[in-house]
C-alpha cells in the first residue's frame, strides 16, 4: 500500500512534464518512418501485401528494439530523476515519511510505467497509422487481414523484458547525476556500443552486455537463447536497482 | 531522556571534511510544547544540525533521539509526526499549489480537506491553476510552510522560515507559528540568523556559533543572563578615586570614564550614593542595558 502511495506521488510529480510528450512523440516516430520510408507505392513489398500486420509489426520491432526504445529509456531515466534536481526537492522527498527503499522502488516503477505507456502508445500508433494509410493505398490490405493479438502481445512482452536491464542501469546513472547531459551521453554511447558489437564486430559474447538484449531477442541466431536473455535482463535489473539503492543510501548530503 | 523531551542530541560532532569541524559537542534539548529558536550567524552550523536531526546527513559522532526514539532506526515513524522546511522552499514549479500538496498528501495519508485547510492557513487558497514557478518568493515560502503543516505534525522543524517574506508576511508567519504552538501544542524548532526575529515568539533559545552551542535555555534565562551583562557608565570629578570606591563592582577603566556591571537597576542608586558620600561630583551615570541583539553579538564576537 505504501509503495502504491509513493508511486502515485511520483506519477503526479511528472504531470505535464516533457516525459509525457516524449513518450507520445517517440512512440509515433516508428510507424511514421515506416509509412514514409517503406510503404509508399512502389516500396510496398510483396511480404507486406501478403501478410501486412505480421510484416508491419516485424518491421516496427526492428526500429523499436534497435534504437527507439533504448534511446527513449535513456531519455526517460534522465528526465524523471531530474524533476527533483531541477526543483531542488530531494531534501523534501527524503524528509517525507517513506523509507529510502520505497523512494527508490517508486521511482523505478515510475520509469516502468512510462516504458509500458510508450509500448502501448507504440502499438496504438502502429495500428491506427496502418489503418489510416490503408485508405490512401488500398493495395496494402491491412483492412482485409486481422491482427494476431496474442503474437503481438508476446513480442511486446519480450521486448519489455529485454530492456529491463537497460532501464535499471540508466535509472541508476540518472538518479545519481545532477546533470542532464552526462547520463544522456553515457546512455547514447552504451546503446551505440551494443549495435556496433553485434553488427560491426560480430562479437560472439554479445549476450554478456545487457544493452544488446533488445537486439538479440530479434535475431534468429539467438532464438533458442531468448528465455535466458530475458532472465538475464531481469537479473541485471535487480542488481542495478540494488546498486542504485545502496548508492543513494551511501550519499551523505542527499540532493 | 525526560518523557517531555522531543529532541535530544548528545555530544553531536560533525565535519564535512577532515580537519574542518562543523559541529562540536552539540547537546540540544527541545522540550515538548516549546517554541525553540535556534540562532546563529550564517555558516554557524544550524542547517547541519537540523539536517542531522532529520536524518539527511549521516551521524558521525554522538546520538540523536526524537520523540524518545533513536533516530536511525525509527526515521519513518519520526518523520510521520514531523513537518519540515529545510533551507529553500522545495516545490515543483510546473505544478499548482494544490498539486504540490497532493504529492505529499498521498504519502502522509491526509485528506483533501486538510490540503484546503493548510492552504487557507497560509493564505494561498485562491491561487487556483497558477503554477508555482509563477509564485513570488514569499508565496513559495508560505506554500513550503503549508507543506510542513500538512501531516498535522507534532513537531515542526523550520529552517530560516522567514527568508523571502515581506514585513507583513513575517508578522503573519510569526502569529501562525505562535497560534499553532499555543492552540495545537505543536513543538517548534525554528532556526534563524536574526535574534530579534525569533525573540518575539520563542520560549527557548539555543545560540550556536562556529559549530558550538554558546547558550541554551529558556527566554527568561537568557534575559537573566542579559541583565548580568548590563553595564553602567560613570564619569566623575576623580575617576581613579571612583574606581577605588566601587572596587566591589569590579570597575573597568575607560579613556574618559569607567564602567561597572550591574544586575539590578536599584544598584545604580546605591552606586550614586556611594560616590556622593565620598564627595565626588558625578557628571555621568548612564545605565547601558544590553539588549538581546547586542548580547548575541557580544556572545558570538567574544568567541571569534
Amino acid at each position: 500500500m505504501n509503495i502504491l502511495m509513493s508511486l502515485r506521488s511520483e506519477l503526479l510529480k511528472n504531470k505535464g512534464t516533457a516525459s509525457f510528450y516524449l513518450c507520445v512523440l517517440t512512440a509515433a516516430c516508428i510507424p511514421l518512418l515506416l509509412l514514409l520510408e517503406q510503404y509508399s507505392g512502389e516500396n510496398a513489398t510483396k511480404e507486406l501485401i501478403a501478410d501486412p500486420w505480421a510484416h508491419h509489426f516485424d518491421e516496427g520491432s526492428k526500429g523499436l528494439n534497435l534504437m527507439f526504445l533504448p534511446m527513449y529509456i535513456v531519455l526517460i531515466c534522465t528526465l524523471l530523476p531530474q524533476v527533483e534536481y531541477r526543483n531542488n526537492t530531494w531534501k523534501q522527498v527524503l524528509t517525507s515519511p517513506q523509507s529510502l527503499g520505497n523512494i527508490v522502488i517508486a521511482k523505478f516503477l515510475t520509469v516502468q510505467v512510462f516504458i509500458l505507456l510508450f509500448l502501448i502508445a507504440y502499438m496504438l500508433f502502429m495500428v491506427s497509422m496502418a489503418v489510416a494509410y490503408n485508405f490512401i493505398n488500398p493495395a496494402l490490405n491491412f483492412l482485409e487481414n486481422s491482427i494476431e493479438w496474442s503474437q503481438l502481445l508476446l513480442l511486446t512482452f519480450k521486448t519489455y523484458l529485454s530492456v529491463l536491464a537497460i532501464s535499471a542501469v540508466q535509472f541508476w546513472i540518472g538518479l545519481r547525476s545532477k546533470s542532464f547531459i552526462v547520463p544522456v551521453a553515457i546512455g547514447l554511447c552504451l546503446v551505440l556500443a551494443a549495435g556496433l558489437l553485434i553488427f560491426k564486430f560480430r562479437w560472439e559474447h554479445a549476450e554478456i552486455y545487457p544493452f544488446t538484449y533488445p537486439i538479440l531477442v530479434l535475431l534468429k541466431s539467438y532464438k533458442s537463447d531468448v528465455p535466458m536473455l530475458l532472465l538475464s535482463s531481469a537479473g541485471c535489473a535487480m542488481i542495478f536497482l540494488g546498486l542504485a539503492f545502496m548508492d543513494l543510501r551511501a550519499r551523505n548530503i542527499r540532493g | 531522556m525526560s518523557s517531555s523531551t522531543v529532541i535530544k542530541t548528545t555530544s553531536l560532532y560533525y565535519s564535512y571534511s577532515k580537519g574542518a569541524k562543523t559541529l562540536v559537542n552539540i547537546n540540544m534539548q527541545v522540550e515538548q510544547g516549546s517554541l525553540y529558536g535556534f540562532i546563529g550567524p550564517n555558516g554557524s552550523g544550524k542547517t547541519t544540525t537540523l539536517s542531522l536531526v532529520l536524518g539527511l546527513l549521516k551521524l558521525q559522532k554522538g546520538s540523536i533521539e526524537v520523540f524518545g526514539q533513536e533516530l536511525d532506526n525509527n526515521r519513518v515513524n519520526i518523520l510521520n509526526k514531523t513537518g519540515t522546511l529545510i533551507e529553500n522552499p522545495s516545490l515543483y514549479g510546473h505544478l499548482t499549489a494544490k498539486e504540490n500538496l497532493a504529492i505529499y498528501r498521498y504519502i502522509n495519508g491526509t485528506t483533501k480537506q486538510r490540503v484546503n485547510e493548510v492552504l487557507k492557513m497560509v493564505g494561498l487558497d485562491d491561487t487556483g491553476s497558477k503554477k508555482v514557478k509563477n509564485f513570488s518568493l514569499g508565496m513559495k515560502q508560505r506554500l513550503a510552510i503549508a507543506l510542513a503543516l500538512l501531516p498535522k505534525p507534532e513537531l515542526l522543524v523550520l529552517d530560516e522560515p522567514t527568508n523571502g517574506l515581506d514585513p507583513n508576511g513575517i508578522i503573519e508567519l510569526r502569529e501562525l507559528i505562535k497560534k499553532l504552538n499555543r492552540e495545537e501544542g505543536v513543538t517548534m524548532l525554528i532556526s534563524s540568523h536574526i535574534l530579534a526575529e525569533v525573540e518575539k515568539m520563542v520560549s527557548h533559545i539555543g545560540i550556536i556559533f562556529k559549530g558550538e552551542m554558546l547558550f541554551q535555555g529558556s527566554l527568561q534565562e537568557l534575559y537573566h543572563y542579559q541583565r548580568k551583562q548590563s553595564k553602567l557608565q560613570i564619569n566623575t570629578s576623580d575617576n581613579d578615586a571612583a574606581i577605588r570606591i566601587l572596587e566591589e563592582y569590579h570597575p573597568e577603566k575607560l579613556p574618559e570614564s569607567l564602567s561597572v556591571s550591574f544586575s539590578n537597576i536599584r544598584e545604580v542608586a546605591d552606586i550614586n550614593r556611594k560616590l556622593l558620600r565620598n564627595e565626588l561630583d558625578v557628571y555621568l551615570l548612564q545605565p547601558k542595558e544590553n539588549n538581546l541583539e547586542q548580547l548575541f553579538i557580544d556572545l558570538t564576537s567574544s568567541q571569534s
